[in-house]
């Protein structure tokens, strides 16, 4: 097992350098400027022009901003962004706060959405199973910045269930954005553990089982369940990335100041060295879930075995 | 011994997920207010630099600037117009040797006094290239400004060098009078000095050694009626001034601007009174005047407004030696009749900008309505005078910059061309601001190109002498008349303000007359509050007059 760990770490040093080198390139090719729009409807003097410019490497070539950027990345430094702070500093602030969201729609999704596929499962062609169903296509069919929008909307601002906006990160003020957020894995999680418990409760160990006089409970909850939560776990550990991606609306549309909101300003302000340290850690963060998603699956499975 | 092992590891796990939430560091909360004490909230946003007034341009940091600063002379909430602050008396024999007389015990809120040496030093400082400040321009009239400049303007990085230290312009005469020098006349030179940059910096400012002054930026220290307490990721926090010295003390104790990416939310929290002030309304509420059904107090009486800002939006007709289709002035007259602007600001803009008819924005001094008589809409005259100048070349290309929500209305604007004057029109976009800014300065784009100015002082001047003059800097037509520049400079020399208003409308008659760039739209700012708040006024410049807020009680 430490083996195993200690190699899956190692694999992730290549992944990160070439995540860093694809974002920064990406970034680096971006059309406009940084200084573009930064003193309003006016160029910028050549004077500060040029001290900006010197300030963040701007005006060496691609390959040299980058290896200085990998450089200070090595030791642990994330640069500074163009408002003059710095950027792990400025994840570090917003990171506690995407983390709660990201738990509270991986609780939402893992609970929900798993109980939702398990009772349709059993309940195959049943009403529950056409409820869930046609409810989950709905979230999958619409976009996070709607259901994020209509939500906000409704249970926000005309019910008043929930707060409008998240200003200083409290549990109860990320509640909606998170469900918001968790809202299309939900449906996807539920549609995944339902066809997986269909397949899983026609195999022959369902049949042996029931024969042998196991209560439906032992047979679905201990036996079927097990197997069929494998693809599911896979999911939501994949699901993370997505979280992420749709943080960034989330968060913008609820004014959360946690990591998503702060890429998205970074994007639309051009400040490419808080974007590229923002992603780099959402890269970090993503193979350390999946790593854990591996290290999972020998408890649900002990035939999968990592030694 | 197995499944000891694995509960374990799926521990572990769950453990490793949670770390992250227990490891978070919550911010110090706000000290609660003392009994009978006032408080706002107001949508702020993250300002791009240290909060130094030279290096801020962009309303994030310049609207707590505006707050916190004491300037030499304050802009009139309502109107614009110039009232001494600081200043005891500005006053010029020829519009050229300015004398500024200071009011004497005009403290700063670290106890020390406001004297002249602070505002010939912090002039000095921010004109100064070595400082590289944002601002710099400003400064661009007093005497000595080019040589604070770096003598080669591409220098390398180590090769950079300026003529002088400081601007010979200034001179400390005593504590409470120092003396000003302009290269040309300039009689408006007092609307010029109320903007936040001029406003003098204290001592603590220079006793700083940080590079770019950012440690005295974290807290900065200013003479205004409000003091920055307190700057986070989430609010930035600013309390009344106890002994502030001048006329416009703050009405409300304390003002926290939560920081909001994204105007919607802002103005979703202000419907839901969890805001108390926006100064952001978004397109999408204002289509079918939504925003208004929307900001209603309980007994019917609403609770937004409206303000004219200093914004003109206008398009350039490319200069004759880029585009020779454009050198008869009836091809351009007859563009610029051939558009309707009020049915665009109706459709497209939702009435959040009004159809212009000068060159200039209502809220400066020496603004006079109609003087574009080729703003009004006559599709049949517009037809005539173009068939009368033998047509355009086309297609006739219309270039904006794609950054910035221009697509609608140049859309509209072309479709307007087009069906009017039967002349081919298509929308041509740059991917941002910048470089649309470099393509105009090349002189490469032929056809129309986006002119938009926002004021940098409220006066009618400066919506044309930069913009018109022979060879200004955006001067993107290269307009060129000297009975147009002689007017400017006498205008500038002339020894009352109502003697320059009028030279400044003749010379816009000659812009009518030759028509190097046609008026589009002038801009309005909405905003909206909470019932919390009775009245609060907006400001010409888009910010909130703070000293006249009234809450409901």
């Amino acid at each position: 097992m430490g083996k195993y760990i200690l190699r899956r770490l190692l694999m992730m040093i290549p992944v990160i350098l070439g995540a860093t080198l694809l974002i920064y390139f990406l970034n680096f090719s971006l059309p406009g400027d940084p200084l573009a729009g930064r003193c309003g409807d006016r160029p910028c003097s050549p004077a500060y022009e040029a001290a900006f410019r010197a300030e963040y490497n701007l005006d060496q070539p691609f390959i040299v901003q980058y290896v200085r950027y990998l450089g200070k990345l090595l030791h642990g430094d994330l640069g500074t962004n163009f408002y003059g702070k710095s950027v792990a500093h400025e994840l570090a602030i917003r990171y506690p706060t995407t983390v709660k969201l990201a738990v509270i729609a991986i609780t939402f999704e893992a609970v929900v959405g798993v109980l939702a596929g398990i009772l349709a499962g059993i309940r195959k062609g049943k009403f529950i199973d056409n409820l869930v169903i046609v409810s989950t296509l709905i979230f999958i069919s619409i976009p996070v910045f709607v259901v994020g929008g209509v939500s906000q909307y409704l249970f926000g601002l005309k019910l008043g269930w929930f707060p409008v906006t998240s200003g200083d990160g409290s549990l109860e003020q990320l509640l909606l954005p998170g469900l918001v957020l968790g809202s299309l894995s939900v449906a996807y999680a539920a549609r995944l553990t339902r066809t997986s418990l269909v397949e899983n409760l026609r195999a022959d160990y369902v049949r042996t089982a029931k024969a042998k006089g196991l209560s439906t409970a032992r047979t679905v909850g201990i036996h079927t369940l097990r197997n069929s939560l494998l693809p599911v776990v896979t999911y939501i550990g994949a699901s993370f990335g997505v979280l992420m991606g749709g943080a960034i609306v989330t968060e913008r549309i609820f004014n959360v100041n946690g990591i998503g909101n702060f890429i998205w300003r970074s994007i639309s302000q051009r400040d490419g060295v808080s974007v590229v340290g923002a992603v780099v850690c959402l890269v970090i963060v993503y193979l350390v879930v999946n790593l854990i998603v591996d290290i999972l699956y020998g408890v649900l499975d002990p035939r999968i075995s990592h030694d | 011994m197995r499944t000891p092992l694995r509960i374990g590891t799926a521990l572990v796990a769950v453990a490793l997920m949670a770390l992250g939430t227990t490891a978070c560091t919550t911010e110090e909360p706000l000290p609660p207010l003392e009994e009978g004490q006032t408080e706002i909230t107001v949508r702020g946003c993250t300002p791009q630099n240290p909060m130094i007034a030279s290096n801020t341009n962009e309303v994030c940091g310049g609207n707590i600037l505006d707050a916190s600063e004491a300037k030499l002379v304050h802009y009139n909430a309502d109107n614009a117009a110039p009232e001494l602050d600081v200043a005891e008396s500005i006053e010029s024999p020829d519009a050229i040797n300015w004398t500024v007389k200071l009011k004497q015990g005009y403290m700063y809120q670290d106890g020390t006094e406001i004297k002249a040496h602070n505002f010939v030093d912090t002039w000095n400082w921010a004109a100064n290239d070595n400082n590289a400040q944002m601002n710099e321009f400003f400064f661009e009239m007093i005497e000595g400004y080019n040589d604070v400049k770096f003598t080669d303007p591409d220098c390398e990085d180590d090769a950079c060098e300026t003529a002088a230290e400081t601007m010979s312009g200034l001179a400390v005469v005593d504590d409470y009078t120092f003396t000003i020098k302009t290269y040309e006349p300039t009689s408006n030179l007092l609307v010029r000095l109320g903007y936040t940059v001029f406003a003098p910096q204290p001592d603590a400012f220079f006793a700083d050694t940080s590079a770019g002054k950012v440690e005295f930026a974290q807290a900065p220290i200013a003479a205004g009626p409000y003091q920055i307490t307190s700057v986070s990721d989430t609010a930035i926090v600013i309390e009344k001034f106890a002994d502030y010295s001048g006329a416009y003390a703050g009405s409300v104790d304390r003002i926290v601007f939560k920081i909001y990416n994204d105007a919607n939310a802002a103005y979703t929290d202000v419907v839901a009174n969890n805001l108390d002030v926006t100064d952001l309304v978004p397109a999408d509420s204002l289509v079918g005047d939504v925003w208004k059904t929307d900001l209603v107090a309980d007994d019917g009486s609403p609770r937004w407004g409206t303000k004219a800002t200093g914004i003109f939006q206008g398009m350039t007709f490319s200069p004759e030696t880029t585009d020779p289709g454009m050198a008869d002035v009836r091809i351009r007259q007859a563009i610029s009749m051939a558009i309707d602007r009020d049915e665009i600001v109706d459709v497209v803009f939702n009435n959040a900008r009004k159809a212009a008819d000068s060159w200039g924005s209502p809220v400066v001094d020496g603004y006079k309505p109609g003087q574009c008589t080729n703003c009004v809409f006559d599709k049949e005259k517009a037809k005539e005078l173009y068939d009368a100048a033998g047509g355009y070349p086309g297609p006739l290309e219309l270039w904006v910059n794609g950054d910035g929500g221009h697509e609608a209305w140049s859309e509209a604007v072309c479709n307007q061309i087009k069906n009017n004057l039967d002349l081919e029109c298509v929308v041509q976009t740059t991917p941002d601001f910048k470089t649309l800014r470099d393509r105009i300065g090349a002189r490469e784009l032929k056809g129309i190109m986006r002119a938009g100015w926002q004021m940098d002082y409220p006066s009618i001047e400066n919506f044309m002498t930069p913009l018109y003059a022979t060879g200004a800097s955006a001067n993107d037509g290269d307009y060129s008349n000297p009975e147009f520049d002689r007017l400017m400079r006498d205008a500038a020399a002339a020894s009352t303000n109502e003697q320059a208003n009028l030279l400044y409308q003749q010379a816009q008659d000659l812009l009518n007359k030759d028509f190097p760039v046609m008026p589009m739209w002038t801009q309005e700012s909405q905003f909206g509050y909470s019932t919390k708040v009775k009245s609060i006024k907006m400001t010409p410049f888009s910010t909130f007059d703070f000293s006249t807020v009234e809450l409901a009680s």
